[in-house]
């Protein structure tokens, strides 16, 4: 049995369907919302640059009304690296608004979706990591030279050396920055992985001969 | 500004197409109805960028043939309303030799890889191996390796599958 043989039947049994959609009802698809997977990274990217924008906010408004010094610089300096971020985030969106080039040929529309989605993953899980140092150095030299700041009542900690506090900080970042490169791994690989790979199988089945 | 109007007349013309890639790539009813609304909004966004340098018709399975390959869907517990396609039919003449094969050969052809679907989409609808390159961004050599493959596995496979039948 040849699929040559049988290509006509076949073609038919694969176009029968149950109905056919009438003009109105093919225009009123058109205003529906886009399911794909690219879709969902700009919905995902619109979400995280409304996340910036509010903690930009939150960053601004703390700067303004705390009495210590050493917060005030944390956060205006935080602000303004989230702000970066917001530049960042709105760059990704506008690209990936533009990838939605669904008629070029399969092969380099997969590989255009693929290797966007890995720099953004690349680049997102890179930003995330550098952060934690960076946070890690302001909080140690601000709580040292500001050791008042540090609300040690909440700890119920009543006399606490600068070292006590920089001993404390240290533990705390490293649990931190472990449970962070875990978490961002898997909070990525979770959105966006199994698809990437699934992506990557296709190009590669394509690619070889 | 693309035209909704002219978009709409022409998808109306080729729907048929597009009923094709969902039938091929969902099993289910629901799934179908969702690739056919991906394909169609996928379509239009689209639209802008078509100069009608080639026929619209190949531009369609171009731009449906990417929106079912990435078209992924999470793996569902309850399977949903199987398409009548699947299942035997009734009306089919028991033992009817040729419609045997096709259901066989249809069976074996859901069974390949998106890939290798949209390749044989293309052929079934009897692109030349050159034009099921320029649309699949491979050579037709490329092409023509694939199909060979394609050929043989689904022979095999639907041979398999009559027999079970």
């Amino acid at each position: 049995m040849d699929l040559d043989n049988i290509k006509d039947q076949l073609k038919q049994r694969i176009a029968n369907d149950h109905y056919s959609r009438s003009p109105e009802q093919l225009a009123a698809l058109l205003n529906r919302r886009a399911g794909s997977m690219v879709g969902k990274l700009k919905n995902s990217l619109r979400f995280e640059i409304a996340g910036c924008v509010i903690v930009i906010a939150c960053f601004v408004w703390i700067a303004a009304v705390t009495g210590h010094r050493s917060y005030r610089i944390y956060f205006s300096v935080f602000a303004v690296v989230m702000a970066v971020l917001l530049v960042a985030l709105a760059v990704l969106l506008n690209r990936t608004t533009r990838l939605s080039n669904t008629d070029l040929p399969v092969r380099h529309n997969l590989q255009l979706i693929a290797g966007h989605m890995k720099k953004l993953v690349k680049w997102y899980f890179f930003f995330t990591m550098l952060l934690i140092p960076v946070c890690a150095a302001f909080v140690i030299v601000l709580a040292y030279y500001e050791k008042g700041s540090f609300p040690t009542h909440l700890l119920g900690w009543q006399q606490v050396s600068p070292a006590g506090v920089i001993v404390f900080l240290g533990v705390y970042l490293l649990v931190l920055t472990i449970a962070a490169y875990y978490f961002t791994k898997w909070y990525l690989k979770k959105l966006y992985g199994n698809y990437i790979s699934r992506l990557e199988d296709c190009i590669n089945e394509l690619s070889e001969e | 500004m693309p035209s909704e109007k002219e978009f709409v007349t022409l998808l109306n013309q080729h729907q048929k197409i597009v009923y094709k890639v969902c039938n091929l790539y969902m099993d289910t009813v629901p799934d179908r109805e969702d690739l056919f609304q991906e394909i169609t909004l996928q379509a239009w966004k689209a639209y802008g960028s078509f100069r009608g340098d080639a026929k619209f018709s190949t531009w369609l399975y171009r731009v449906a043939l990417n929106t079912a390959i990435t078209f992924f869907r999470r793996e569902k517990r309850n399977p949903g309303i199987i398409s009548t396609e699947i299942l035997p039919d009734a009306a089919d003449e028991p033992g009817d030799p040729v419609e045997e094969q096709v259901k066989a050969m249809y069976a074996a052809i859901g069974q390949l890889s998106k890939v290798d679907k949209a390749i044989v989409m293309l052929y079934l609808e009897d692109y030349s191996y050159n034009e099921i390159g320029e649309t699949m961004g491979i050579t037709a050599n490329n092409v023509a390796v694939k199909m060979n493959r394609i050929k043989a596995r689904l022979k095999e496979q639907a041979h398999a599958a009559e027999q079970d039948l």
